[in-house]
C-alpha cells in the first residue's frame, strides 16, 4: 500500500505563506504570554495543590465556601471530566504550618455525607520553585546548543541553524497555546516540551539527510528544486512516522488519565506543529541562507 | 555463500540469545504479580484461622513475629496447626517475593503509591548552634540569616558567601568560630567539612528514625550540598512519618529564671510596645512599672479572676505596619485584657495559667513579632530567651500557651540519653488514651548524663527546670530533691502514637541541625493502581494499532517490522529491570512514545527499499542500499533526540528522569531491533528462498 505516490509539490515556494502563518501563531501566543503569562503550576510557582476524590460529585461552589471561611478563598479549584474529583491549588503561604491540612480537616469536617479521599499532594517551596524553573530554561537552550553544535558537526551551519529555528518555533507556539487555553504548566509539560525538541529534530533531520544526499547528486540543479524534491522524497515517510507516533499519543491522551493529561496534549499539539515546522520551516530556512550566499558571490559561486 | 549463511548463523545466535537473556530479566517481574496473589490468598487464610487483621499480619510479617502473633490470637481456642502451616507457608512465600522483588522492574512513587519529600538542612540554625559556634548572639543569628538570604536567592554556596559577608560587616571569623590566630580559608574549610559531617550524621539519624519505623525499601540521599531527599513507598500515615523525620529532636534541659527577673524584663517589654504605639517614652510610666508591683503581686489571685477581655484588631497595636500584612488574612485580632491595654499593651495580651505566664493562641504571633523588635532584643540578656509552651491549656474559651523565660545554654542535652520508652500514666482508666497527659515518655540518661543530672538538680532544688524538645518546652516542674539515677519524663503527649513517635526519634538521637522540608510530592495508592492500569491500557491498544498499521501499509514487510517492535519493548523492560530501574509514570509515557518512534526506522529503511526497487534494482541490492542508505539518517535523527534525552536527565528530577532513561533505552534499543532483527530476517529469507517479489 502507498498513500503518497511520487509528489512534487512546491513547499519551498510556499515558504512566505508558511512564514506568515508561523508568525501569526507565535505573536498571538506572544501576546497571550504578555497578557496572561504562563499558567505555570505549583512546580514552579511554589505552593500547594491537592487532589481529591470524592465519593459523589460535589459542588465547586460549596468547596469554595468551606475554604473562604478559612481564609483561602482565592484557591484555584479545578474539577476533573470525571465529576467527583477536584483539584485544589493554594497559594503559597507565609507561615511554615501546613494548610493543606487545615483544608483537608476543614473538608472532612463540613462534608460528612460525603467522603474523599486524598489522591496526591505536592507541595513545593517558593524558591524550589523559581529554581525549578530556572533550571527548566536552562535544559531547554542547553539542549539546543547541544544540537547546533552536533548539526554543525554533521551537517553544516546552516542546517544547524535552520534546524534551532524550527524549535524555537514549536517551542513559541505550544507555550502560546498552552497560555491561551490557560493550560498549567508543570514539570512534566517541561519534560514534553523538550520531547517535542527532540522528535520534531528526528524529523527535520531526515529531511535536511536527504538534501544532503541530493546536494551532492544534483550538483547542476537549483537549491529550491533540490530542496523540494527532497522534501518530496521523504515526504511519506514524514508523514508515515508522524501518523503513527500521533495514533499512540492521542490514545495516551484520552486513556491515559488525569495525570499525563497535559502532558500527552503538549506532545499532541507538538507533533503536529514539529511536522510542520520540518517541512515548513527548517528547510526554507536553510533554502534562504543559500541563495543569499550565492547572491552575495555573484551567482558565480554556485559552490558548497 | 558459505560465508552468508555462516554470518546468518551468527547472528541468529546473537538476537536468540539476547532474548533469553532478556527473557530471564523479566521472568520475576512476571512472576512477582503471581506470588503476590498467592499471598493474598495465603492472608485471607491466615485471617480466617486466627481471625487476624490483614493489616496485624502484614506488620507482624516486617517486625518477624508473624507466628506467635497467630498464635496469639488464636488463643488456643482452634487447631493451632494450621495456624503454624499457614504462618510458615507466608514467611515462606514473603521470602520469595521479596527475593523477586530485588530483580523486578521497580515501580516509582508515582505507580505505587508513596512520598518524596526534600528537606533543606538550616545551616543558620547549626552554625548559631553552640556547639559548633563560640558564644553565639544575636549579632551571629543575623549575620548567619543575612548570608543565608543570599546564599539562597542567588543560587550561591552558603560558605562561599560567609567569609565575604564577616568581612563586609568588619566582624572577625575567629570571633565566632575557629581557633585565635587561625587563618579564615582555614575555618572555612573546617566549617564546610563540619557541616558535611552534620548532613552525613542526619542522613543516618534518618536511617534509623524511618527504619524503626518499618516502611519497606526506603531511599535516603543527599541532594546537592545541603539537601536530603526521602522517598517512602507505599507509606499510608504520611502526616505521622513526617512528624517523625522532621523532628530535629534536639532534647534540652533548661533552668527557669526566677518570677521576679521575669517580670522585670516584661515590663521594660511592655513600656518598648507603648512606646512604639505612642511614640514617646513615658518616663514616669516607666518608673512606676519598674517599681516593685504591689497591684498583682498574688498570681494565683489572678488565675481565678476572670479577665475581662476584649477583641482588638492588630492595627490598632501595631499600626498597618509590613509585619501586620505579613500575618495573612484570618486572624488579625488580639485578645487583650482591657483594663491594662492603653496602660501596658504587652501585659496585656499575657495572663496566668497556675504560676506561669501565659497567652491566648491568637496573640502569639504578635507577641513573637514584640519579641524580636530590635529593642526588645537589647533588654532580654544574651543568655536568656523566652520560650512557648509545646502544648496549650484550654482555660475559659480559649487556648492557652505558656510562656516560658529560660536560660539559654541548656544544663544537659539528649545526647546523653541511654533509653526511652513510652509509659501509660494512670492506666486505671483505659480510655483515658486519648486524653491529654495520658502518655508519658519516661527517659533514662546514661551514667554521665545521670551524674551530671544529680549535680544539676542538687544545686537547684526549688527551682523549675524546663524540658525542652525543639525549642518548645513540653513541662517544667519543680526540682524538689536531688535526683541521683538520671531518670525523668516528658509528659502532655496528646495520644500513645505521638508518645511512642517521639520514643522513636529520641532513640534515633537527634539531628545535627534543623531541616527545613522545602518539596513535598505524595501519591495516594489508588491514583498509583490507576496510573498503571491506564498506562497498560494505553500501550496496549497504541501497540495493536501500530501493529495492525504496518501490516496493511508494508504487508509482509510490516510484520518484520511487527516483530522488532514487540523485540524493542521486550528489550526496554528487560534493561529495565536489569538495571534495577525505577518505572514512574512519564516512564510509563515514555515507552509508549517510542512504540510510536520506533517503527520510525523501519519506516525509513522500508521507503528506501521501496524506491531503490522502482528505480529498477534486484530484490538483494535493494535491501542492502535501503539499510545502507537510511542507516546515517537513523543514525543522526537518534542522535541528536538521545541528546535531548540526556538533557532532560541531568535536569529532571524522579518521575522525569524516569521519562528519561526509557526513551534512551527504548532508542537504543529500537537501533537494535529495527536494523539488525529486520535485517537478518529479511538476509535469511532471501538467502533460503528466491524471492522474485518483495512483500513490501
Amino acid at each position: 500500500m502507498r498513500i503518497i505516490k511520487d509528489t512534487n509539490i512546491n513547499f519551498i515556494g510556499k515558504r512566505k505563506i508558511a512564514l506568515t502563518i508561523s508568525v501569526i501563531l507565535i505573536v498571538i501566543g506572544i501576546v497571550s504570554l504578555i497578557i496572561k503569562g504562563p499558567n505555570y503550576g505549583v512546580d514552579f510557582t511554589g505552593g500547594t495543590s491537592l487532589q481529591l476524590q470524592f465519593e459523589k460529585p460535589v459542588n465547586v461552589g460549596e468547596i469554595r465556601t468551606i475554604l473562604s471561611a478559612i481564609g483561602l478563598g482565592n484557591s484555584e479549584i479545578k474539577e476533573f471530566a470525571t465529576g467527583n474529583e477536584l483539584l485544589i491549588r493554594l497559594q503559597q503561604q507565609d507561615t511554615m504550618e501546613d494548610v493543606s491540612e487545615k483544608v483537608l480537616g476543614e473538608l472532612t469536617n463540613q462534608l460528612t455525607d460525603n467522603k474523599f479521599e486524598l489522591r496526591s499532594k505536592e507541595t513545593v517551596g517558593p524558591r524550589i520553585g523559581s529554581e525549578l524553573r530556572r533550571d527548566a530554561i536552562k535544559a531547554i537552550l542547553i539542549s539546543l546548543v547541544l544540537i547546533l553544535l552536533y548539526i554543525s558537526w554533521r551537517f553544516e551551519f546552516k542546517f544547524a541553524v535552520g534546524a534551532v529555528v524550527a524549535l524555537f518555533h514549536d517551542v513559541l507556539i505550544t507555550l502560546g497555546i498552552f497560555s491561551l487555553f490557560d493550560l498549567e504548566i508543570s514539570l512534566a509539560v517541561v519534560a514534553a516540551f523538550l520531547t517535542i525538541i527532540g522528535y520534531s529534530l528526528n524529523d527535520t533531520i531526515v529531511v535536511f539527510d536527504r538534501i544532503r544526499e541530493n546536494l551532492k547528486v544534483m550538483r547542476r540543479e537549483e537549491y529550491i528544486n533540490i530542496f523540494n524534491r527532497s522534501i518530496n522524497q521523504t515526504l511519506s515517510r514524514t508523514l508515515l512516522t508522524s501518523l503513527t507516533t500521533f495514533v499512540v499519543i492521542i490514545i495516551l491522551f484520552f486513556f491515559g488519565g488525569e495525570v499525563i493529561h497535559i502532558f500527552s496534549f503538549a506532545l499532541v499539539i507538538g507533533i503536529i506543529v514539529g511536522t510542520y515546522s520540518s517541512i515548513f520551516i527548517a528547510s526554507p530556512v536553510v533554502v534562504e541562507w543559500y541563495l543569499r550566499s550565492e547572491f552575495k558571490k555573484g551567482k558565480s559561486g554556485a559552490s558548497r | 555463500m558459505e560465508r552468508q549463511s555462516r554470518s546468518l548463523l551468527y547472528r541468529l545466535i546473537l538476537i536468540a540469545g539476547l532474548f533469553l537473556l532478556a527473557s530471564w530479566q523479566l521472568y520475576p517481574s512476571f512472576n512477582l504479580s503471581r506470588l503476590i496473589q498467592k499471598q493474598e490468598v495465603n492472608f485471607s487464610r491466615a485471617q480466617a484461622i486466627a481471625n487476624v487483621r490483614i493489616k496485624d499480619i502484614k506488620d507482624a510479617l516486617l517486625e518477624g513475629n508473624l507466628e506467635s502473633t497467630i498464635l496469639k490470637a488464636l488463643k488456643d481456642s482452634s487447631d493451632d496447626k494450621d495456624a503454624r502451616e499457614i504462618a510458615k507457608k507466608i514467611v515462606e512465600l514473603d521470602d520469595k517475593i521479596s527475593k523477586n522483588e530485588k530483580r523486578a522492574i521497580k515501580r516509582g512513587l508515582d505507580l505505587q503509591g508513596g512520598t518524596f519529600l526534600v528537606y533543606e538542612v538550616d545551616f543558620v540554625h547549626y552554625l548559631s548552634n553552640p556547639n559548633v559556634a563560640k558564644n553565639p548572639d544575636t549579632q551571629l543569628q543575623q549575620l548567619l540569616e543575612e548570608i543565608d538570604y543570599e546564599a539562597k536567592h542567588q543560587d550561591l554556596d552558603f560558605f562561599d558567601v560567609l567569609q565575604p559577608k564577616f568581612e563586609e560587616k568588619g566582624v572577625p571569623l575567629t570571633r565566632y568560630f575557629g581557633k585565635k590566630g587561625e587563618s579564615d580559608r582555614k575555618i572555612i574549610s573546617n566549617l564546610r567539612d563540619e557541616s558535611e559531617n552534620a548532613i552525613d550524621r542526619a542522613l543516618q539519624v534518618l536511617r534509623n528514625r524511618i527504619d524503626q519505623f518499618g516502611v519497606s525499601e526506603p531511599s535516603i540521599t543527599k541532594q546537592g550540598s545541603r539537601r536530603i531527599v526521602v522517598e517512602l513507598a507505599g507509606i499510608l500515615d504520611v502526616n505521622r512519618a513526617k512528624s517523625v523525620i522532621g523532628k530535629t529532636a534536639q532534647l534540652e534541659f533548661k533552668l527557669l529564671r526566677d518570677a521576679e527577673y521575669t517580670r522585670s524584663i516584661l515590663m521594660r517589654i511592655d513600656q518598648v510596645v507603648k512606646q512604639r504605639r505612642y511614640g514617646t517614652l513615658d518616663s514616669t510610666a516607666l518608673a512606676e512599672v519598674m517599681a516593685p508591683d504591689t497591684t498583682k503581686k498574688d498570681s494565683s489571685e489572678i488565675e481565678e479572676k476572670v479577665r475581662d477581655e476584649k477583641e482588638v484588631d492588630l492595627d490598632e497595636l501595631f499600626g498597618s505596619t509590613p509585619e501586620t500584612e505579613d500575618m495573612g488574612e484570618g486572624d488579625t485580632s488580639l485578645s487583650v485584657d482591657k483594663e491594662m491595654f492603653e496602660e501596658n499593651p504587652f501585659l496585656a495580651m499575657l495572663g496566668n495559667v497556675g504560676n506561669m505566664i501565659a497567652a491566648p493562641k491568637q496573640n502569639m504571633k504578635a507577641i513573637d513579632i514584640i519579641l524580636n523588635y530590635p529593642e526588645t532584643k537589647e533588654i532580654i540578656p544574651d543568655e536568656s530567651e523566652f520560650l512557648w509552651a509545646s502544648k496549650p491549656e484550654r482555660y475559659g474559651d480559649k487556648d492557652w500557651y505558656r510562656l516560658y523565660f529560660v536560660k539559654k545554654t541548656a544544663e544537659i542535652t539528649g545526647d546523653y540519653i541511654e533509653d526511652a520508652n513510652v509509659n501509660i500514666a494512670g492506666e486505671a482508666s483505659s480510655s483515658s488514651m486519648t486524653g491529654a497527659g495520658a502518655a508519658e515518655v519516661l527517659l533514662e540518661l546514661n551514667s554521665r548524663g545521670a551524674k551530671d543530672f544529680a549535680r544539676i538538680t542538687g544545686a537547684n532544688v526549688g527551682k523549675y527546670l524546663a524540658i525542652v524538645l525543639d525549642n518548645k518546652v513540653s513541662s517544667a516542674p519543680q526540682i524538689r530533691e536531688r535526683i541521683p539515677n538520671g531518670r525523668s519524663s516528658i509528659t502532655g503527649m496528646r495520644d500513645i502514637n505521638e508518645a511512642k513517635d517521639l520514643v522513636v526519634v529520641l532513640r534515633a538521637g537527634a539531628l545535627p541541625a534543623r531541616l527545613e522540608s522545602i518539596e513535598e510530592r505524595t501519591v495516594g495508592p489508588s491514583l498509583g493502581r490507576d496510573s498503571i492500569q491506564k498506562g497498560q491500557y494505553s500501550a496496549l491498544i497504541g501497540l495493536l494499532i501500530v501493529i495492525i498499521f504496518m501490516v496493511i501499509y508494508y504487508k509482509l514487510s510490516g510484520l518484520v517490522a511487527d516483530l522488532a517492535l514487540v523485540l524493542n519493548i521486550v528489550f526496554v523492560m528487560a534493561i529495565l529491570a536489569a538495571a534495577h530501574a525505577t518505572l514512574t509514570l512519564p516512564g510509563v509515557a515514555g515507552i509508549i512514545l517510542t512504540i510510536g518512534m520506533a517503527v520510525d526506522a523501519n519506516v525509513l529503511i522500508f521507503e528506501r527499499t521501496r524506491e531503490e526497487i522502482r528505480s529498477g534494482k534486484t530484490i538483494r541490492v535493494a535491501i542492502d542500499s535501503g539499510y545502507g542508505r537510511a542507516f546515517t539518517t537513523i543514525l543522526d535523527a537518534n542522535v541528536t533526540t538521545l541528546l535531548t534525552a540526556l538533557v532532560l536527565y541531568q535536569f529532571g528530577t524522579g518521575p522525569i528522569q524516569g521519562f528519561a532513561v526509557t526513551l534512551s533505552i527504548g532508542i537504543i534499543a529500537s537501533m537494535f531491533t529495527a536494523i539488525v532483527v529486520t535485517r537478518f530476517v529479511f538476509d535469511f529469507v532471501t538467502n533460503r528462498w528466491e524471492v522474485k517479489k518483495l512483500s513490501i
